[in-house]
C-alpha cells in the first residue's frame, strides 16, 4: 500500500499522540539546548548567555498566548494549538531557567526575578494540572456548566425547591417537610458554600442532607415521599453545581494568581538584560 | 423579555468584555448587558417596548485581573524607580553575593565603593550612571577587569599578566603541546570537540573564576572537559585514557648523595638495624602520625650517628690554606739567582704542590696570575726543570710570592685576606679599597667574603712568616711587625720602629714598662733589643725566642735563663686531633703550611669556600677552584654534597648543601598531598607506592597505583585534584 504523506499529515491525530509528539519535541529541544550548554562551557564559551537568551526567546514565545487571544483575526493557528505549545514551551523554560540561574546567589533584582518567575511558572504548572484533573472529575459529576451560568441554574433549583416545600404543605400531611425545608434547606439553597469547600469540595453536606431526608419517611405519605425524592434530586443537583463553582473558580483562581505577575516579570525582564548587556564582559 | 422566559438561556456572557451585568452574580442577568462604557442596555430595550429593568454593571474578572497584573507592574517599576533614580543601592543590581573570600577583604568599605574595588567605575556613582558607564562599553573589557583581579593576585600568580594558557611563555606551551600531542586518542566526546573557543593569550579571570555566584561558591572549582577543549592529547577520564606515568615522581638527581638501595640492604642490614621510612621521613614533632612528610632530614637525625666521626677523620689533617713548596736553593743560587728567605727545610729539592687556596691567593694580582699560568694546571712545582734557567727563575718568583703573600697577611690580616680572596672571585671590584669589600656587589656576596675569612687570626701569618722568611741574622729592629700581645709574648719581637711610630702617639704606650728604654724587668726583651751581635745569645735565652713551632719538637724556658730556677715545659708539634679538636686556624711546621682544621659538619668557612669556588669553577682558567671541588680536596664534603651546574639554580645555590625542599612560592603541573593518602590502611607504608631499582633510585609509579581509589565514583577523577592550572616555575 502506498503510503500518501498528505493524507498522513491532514489526518487527524489522537489526544496521545499529540501528547507524544509535544513532549518529544520538548524533550528534543531540552536535549539540544543541554549539548550547546556543555559544548559552550567546555569551550570557554559563555553559556549563561546563551541559555540567557534562550530563556529570553521562550518567554516571548509563552507570552505569544496572550497575543494570540487578543488578535482573534491572525491567520496563525487556533488558540487551542498555542495553548499546547505555551504548555511545552513552559516546560522548557524551567529547564532554561535552572541552567541559566543554577541557584540563587544573592542578588535582588535576580532574586526578584527568579522568585517571580518560578511564581509563575509554579501556577502555570498547577493549572496544566488543574486542567487535566478538574474535567475528570466534572464529567464524573456528570454535568456539563459554564461558571457564569451557575449563579442562575442554583437560583432555579433553590425556586424549584420552594416551590416542592410549599406543595407538600396542601398535601394534609403536617408540615415535616416544610419545616425541614425552612431549617435546613433554606441556607443551603440560597446561602453561598464556605470557602473550605471551595478549596477542597466534598460530598459530605450533601450525603447528610440526603440521609436527614430519608429519616422524615416516617412522617409523610405516598405523595408526601414523591416530593421528598423530588427535593432529594434538587440537593443533588445544587450539590454538582457547587463542585463545578469550586473547581472552576480554583482554575480562575490559579489563572489569576499565574497572570497577575506578568507585567512584572517583563519588566524585571527588561531591567537584568539591560544590566547583563551594561556589564557583559567583551573581548 | 426576561432570560427565564427563553427557551435557550444565553451560553455566553462575554467574559472578556470590561463590564458585566450588575444581576449576574444574582443569576438573573438580562441579555443586553452592559455597553463598552459600563452603561446598562436595559435602557434601549425599554425604549422599545421590553419588559426588563435596569442594573448597575459591575466591572468584569477579566478586567480586575489585568488592572491586578498592570498594578504589580507599576509596583515593581516603582521600585525599580526608586533605586535607579534616587541612587539607591548599587549592589541591587549585581546578580548575587561575592564568595566569602572576596566579601570578607571587602567588608571594611562602604556600600559606595565596594562595586568600585574590582569594576572600573567611580564609587559615587549612582546606579543609572553605572548603567550608562558600563553601556558606554567603559567597564567591559575582560582583560581590564582581569587586569583589577591580578592588582592582589600579582603576588601569587606572577606571570599571569600575560593571560597565556598555564601562565607559561608561548615557547613552553608549544614543546608542551608537540610532547604530549603524540597519542591523540578519541576515547571521548570532548575529543570531538573543536578548538576552544579563545586563543592564545586572551583568556581572562572571569573565563574559569566566575564572581557573584554566592558565599560558598569555588572559584577554583574548573570542569576537566575544559582542560580536555584545549590539551591535544584528550581522553576519557582519569582511568580510562590518562598518559601512564613514565617519570612520577621525577627522576632527579638528589642534592644530596643518598643511596635508599644500598642503605637499607647493606649498611643498616650489616649493623641489625630496621631501615624504616618514618624514622627519617615524619617529623614526630608533628600532631598528626602521618604527615606531613619531609622529603629530606637533617644530618644530625639521619647521618651523624655513622657518618660523624669518618667526616671529622677526613678532616683531621685540616685543609691547607698557605703551604710551602720547596726549592732547590743550591741550584738556584747557582744558576746565579736568588731565593730570599725560605726555609732551609724547604729549600733542599724542588718539590711539592701549590694548594688550591693558595693558587686561589696568588691569582688574585695580575703578577700572581702570571705566574700561575706557568705551572702545572694541578699547581705541581715538583715536574719544574732544575737545569733550565727560565723554570728556576719561575721558582724563585713563586717563592717571592707566595712570601709576599704571607707579608700582605701578616701586616694586613683579614682585610688583607679579604681583599686576595674578593679579587679572585670579583675582578671587577674595587680592589683597591683596601677593606676587601666589593661597593657594587650585591650584599649576599659580601656576607659570602666575610663568612669566609670569619675566625683567622692574623696572629697566625704572623708566625708563620717569623718562622719561615724570617732572616735569622737580621736584627729584630727590622722586623715591622706592630706590637700585639702575640708578638710581645709569643714570639718576644717587639718592633722598635713602630713603637718609635706609635710611642709619641699614644699616651698609654708611653706610660707602658715593656717600651720603657731599658726595660730591664721584662726578661723577655731585654736582651734582644741591645744588640745585633747578641741576637744569637738573646735567641738561647728567650725560650719563645727559640720557637717551638721551628722545631719538631722543643722546650720553652720561662724565667731568668737559668734552668735551675726557671720552670721548663715541653711544647709538642702542633697536632690537630690534639691541639685543635674543635678547629681552627694554626701553622703547621711539618708541613710548611696554613692549615684550616675545620669543626666537622656545617663548617661555615668551608661551605663559603666551596660556595665561592663553584660560582667560579665553570670559567676558563679557574683550575684552582676546579680542584678545591675535586674529592676529598676539602675533606669528605664532596662525596655527599653534589654540584648541579643546571639554571635553575642562583650562583650560590649550585653547591647544593641542603636537600630538596618544596618551594611554597612554586606551583607544579602536579601536585601531591601523602597526608590523606597515608590515613588509609593499604597504604600506609611507603613501599606500597615507592618501590627502589638496583641503582638505588625509585621505580617511577604506575598509573595503576592511583586508579584503584581515584575513580569518579571514589576518591574523585577530577584535572584539578592533582594538577594545578597556575604554574610557578623557578625560572
Amino acid at each position: 500500500m502506498q503510503l500518501n504523506v498528505t493524507q498522513l499529515l491532514h489526518r487527524p491525530w489522537s489526544f496521545f499522540a499529540q501528547r507524544c509528539i509535544s513532549w518529544a519535541i520538548t524533550f528534543l529541544a531540552i536535549a539540544i539546548t543541554l549539548c550547546c550548554v556543555w559544548g559552550l562551557t567546555v569551550r570557554f564559551g559563555r553559556s549563561d548567555l546563551f541559555t540567557g537568551y534562550s530563556l529570553l526567546g521562550v518567554c516571548l514565545l509563552l507570552a505569544f498566548l496572550s497575543i494570540r487571544k487578543r488578535m482573534l483575526a491572525l491567520p496563525i493557528g487556533p488558540v487551542k494549538v498555542w495553548l499546547q505549545i505555551h504548555l511545552y514551551a513552559g516546560v522548557l523554560s524551567l529547564v532554561l531557567f535552572v541552567l541559566h540561574v543554577g541557584w540563587f546567589n544573592g542578588g535582588w533584582l535576580e532574586l526578584m526575578l527568579g522568585s517571580l518567575f518560578l511564581w509563575i511558572a509554579g501556577t502555570g504548572l498547577y493549572l496544566w494540572y488543574l486542567s487535566r484533573r478538574i474535567p475528570k472529575r466534572l464529567l464524573a459529576v456528570g454535568r456539563d456548566v459554564v461558571l457564569e451560568e451557575i449563579p442562575r441554574l442554583q437560583q432555579q433549583h433553590a425556586e424549584q425547591a420552594y416551590e416542592l416545600a410549599l406543595k407538600s404543605t396542601q398535601l394534609g400531611e403536617g408540615v415535616t417537610l416544610a419545616d425541614y425545608y425552612q431549617q435546613k434547606l433554606v441556607p443551603y439553597f440560597h446561602a453561598p458554600r464556605s470557602l473550605f469547600f471551595g478549596i477542597v469540595p466534598s460530598i459530605r453536606t450533601r450525603r447528610r442532607l440526603l440521609r436527614e431526608l430519608d429519616t422524615l419517611d416516617r412522617y409523610l405519605g405516598t405523595e408526601g415521599r414523591a416530593l421528598r425524592n423530588q427535593i432529594c434530586d434538587l440537593v443533588r443537583k445544587k450539590d454538582e453545581l457547587d463542585v463545578h463553582w469550586a473547581m472552576q473558580n480554583q482554575l480562575r483562581f490559579c489563572l489569576t494568581m499565574h497572570i497577575v505577575g506578568l507585567w512584572a516579570l517583563a519588566l524585571l525582564i527588561t531591567v537584568h538584560v539591560t544590566t547583563v548587556l551594561a556589564f557583559v564582559q567583551r573581548g | 423579555m426576561h432570560w427565564k422566559q427563553w427557551d435557550t438561556p444565553p451560553k455566553y456572557f462575554r467574559p472578556a468584555d470590561g463590564w458585566e451585568c450588575g444581576r449576574l452574580r444574582s443569576g438573573l442577568p438580562c441579555a443586553c448587558g452592559p455597553d463598552a462604557q459600563g452603561r446598562c442596555q436595559a435602557n434601549q430595550a425599554l425604549k422599545s417596548g421590553e419588559d426588563l429593568t435596569t442594573c448597575k454593571p459591575r466591572r468584569s474578572l477579566w478586567w480586575r485581573r489585568r488592572r491586578l497584573a498592570r498594578a504589580g507592574g507599576l509596583f515593581v517599576a516603582g521600585i525599580l524607580a526608586l533605586i535607579i533614580f534616587l541612587g539607591g543601592d548599587k549592589e541591587f543590581l549585581a546578580p548575587g553575593e561575592l564568595t566569602s573570600h572576596h566579601a570578607q577583604i571587602l567588608s571594611r568599605h562602604t556600600t559606595e565603593n565596594r562595586c568600585a574595588a574590582c569594576h572600573e567605575l567611580e564609587a559615587t556613582e549612582s546606579v543609572m550612571a553605572f548603567l550608562t558607564k558600563s553601556w558606554s562599553g567603559h567597564a567591559v573589557d575582560r582583560q581590564q577587569q582581569s587586569i583589577k583581579c591580578l592588582e592582589c593576585h600579582q603576588h601569587a600568580l606572577p606571570n599571569a599578566k600575560d593571560f597565556s594558557p598555564h601562565d607559561l611563555p608561548e615557547t613552553t606551551l608549544a614543546e608542551l603541546t608537540r610532547a604530549g600531542s603524540g597519542s591523540m586518542r578519541l576515547t571521548s566526546f570532548a575529543s570531538v570537540l573543536p578548538k576552544q573557543a579563545l586563543e592564545g593569550n586572551e583568556l581572562a579571570c572571569s573565563g574559569c573564576h566566575l564572581e557573584h555566584q554566592g558565599r560558598m561558591h569555588d572559584l577554583t572549582m574548573l570542569n576537566s572537559d575544559r582542560c580536555q577543549s584545549c590539551h591535544a592529547n584528550r581522553f576519557a577520564s582519569f582511568t580510562n585514557g590518562h598518559p601512564e606515568f613514565t617519570n612520577y615522581p621525577a627522576h632527579q638527581d638528589t642534592r644530596i648523595s643518598f643511596n635508599h638501595q644500598s642503605h637499607s640492604a647493606k649498611h643498616f642490614a650489616s649493623k641489625g638495624k630496621s631501615f624504616d621510612c618514618s624514622s627519617c621521613h615524619l617529623d614526630e614533632s608533628q600532631p598528626s602520625a602521618v604527615g606531613p612528610v619531609g622529603r629530606s632530614v637533617s644530618y644530625e637525625k639521619a647521618c651523624a650517628a655513622c657518618h660523624d666521626a669518618p667526616l671529622r677523620s677526613s678532616f683531621s689533617d685540616g685543609i691547607l690554606v698557605i703551604n710551602l713548596p720547596s726549592f732547590d736553593r743550591q741550584k738556584i743560587e747557582a744558576a746565579g739567582l736568588t731565593l730570599g728567605a725560605w726555609p732551609e727545610e724547604a729549600s733542599l729539592m724542588t718539590d711539592g704542590t701549590l694548594s688550591p687556596i693558595l693558587r686561589w691567593l696568588l691569582a688574585s694580582t695580575p703578577r700572581g696570575k702570571a705566574l700561575l699560568a706557568k705551572l702545572p694546571a694541578d699547581g705541581k712545582v715538583t715536574d719544574l726543570s732544575t737545569t733550565d734557567l727560565e723554570s728556576l727563575r719561575l721558582q724563585t718568583e713563586i717563592a717571592a710570592e707566595i712570601r709576599l703573600l704571607v707579608e700582605e697577611l701578616a701586616v694586613g690580616g683579614q682585610p688583607a685576606l679579604q681583599k686576595r680572596l674578593s679579587a679572585s672571585l670579583n675582578p671587577t671590584s674595587n680592589s683597591e679599597s683596601g677593606d676587601g669589600s666589593s661597593t657594587n656587589n650585591p650584599a649576599q656576596v659580601i656576607n659570602r667574603d666575610s663568612q669566609m675569612i670569619s675566625g683567622v687570626s692574623p696572629d697566625v701569618f704572623r708566625a708563620a712568616w717569623l718562622s719561615w722568611f724570617q732572616d735569622k741574622n737580621e736584627t729584630i729592629a727590622e722586623v715591622t711587625f706592630p706590637k700585639s700581645p702575640a708578638a710581645v709574648v709569643g714570639f718576644g719581637r717587639p718592633s722598635p720602629m713602630l713603637d718609635e711610630q706609635l710611642s709619641g702617639q699614644d699616651p698609654l704606650l708611653e706610660q707602658d714598662p715593656l717600651l720603657a728604654e731599658t726595660p730591664v724587668d721584662d726578661p723577655l726583651v731585654a736582651e734582644p733589643s741591645t744588640s745585633k751581635a747578641s741576637t744569637s745569645k738573646a735567641s738561647n735565652a728567650d725560650p719563645l725566642n727559640a720557637d717551638p713551632l721551628t722545631e719538631n719538637s722543643g722546650s720553652a724556658t720561662f724565667g731568668d735563663g737559668n734552668p735551675a730556677k726557671s720552670k721548663v715545659i715541653a711544647l709538642p708539634d702542633l697536632s690537630p686531633q690534639m691541639h685543635l679538636p674543635h678547629g681552627g686556624w694554626f701553622v703547621d711546621q711539618r708541613r710548611m703550611a696554613i692549615v684550616y682544621v675545620p669543626v666537622g659538619h656545617s663548617d661555615q668557612i668551608v661551605k663559603s669556600w666551596l660556595t665561592a669556588a663553584t660560582s667560579k669553577a665553570s670559567e676558563e682558567g679557574s683550575s684552582h677552584f676546579k680542584a678545591m671541588l675535586a674529592p676529598k680536596a676539602m675533606g669528605a664534603c664532596t662525596e655527599c654534597h653534589k654540584i648541579d651546574h643546571s639554571a635553575e639554580y642562583s650562583v650560590d645555590e649550585k653547591y647544593l648543601w641542603h636537600a630538596r625542599e618544596s618551594d611554597p612560592s612554586l606551583r607544579a603541573f602536579t601536585r601531591f598531598n601523602h597526608v590523606p593518602h597515608l590515613t588509609l590502611p593499604q597504604l600506609n607504608q611507603c613501599t606500597s607506592c615507592h618501590s627502589l631499582q638496583e641503582d638505588g633510585r625509585f621505580k617511577s609509579m604506575q598509573l595503576q597505583n592511583c586508579m584503584d581509589c581515584h575513580t569518579k565514583q571514589g576518591a574523585g577523577d577530577s584535572c584539578t585534584q592533582c594538577h594545578n592550572y597556575h604554574i610557578k616555575l623557578r625560572r
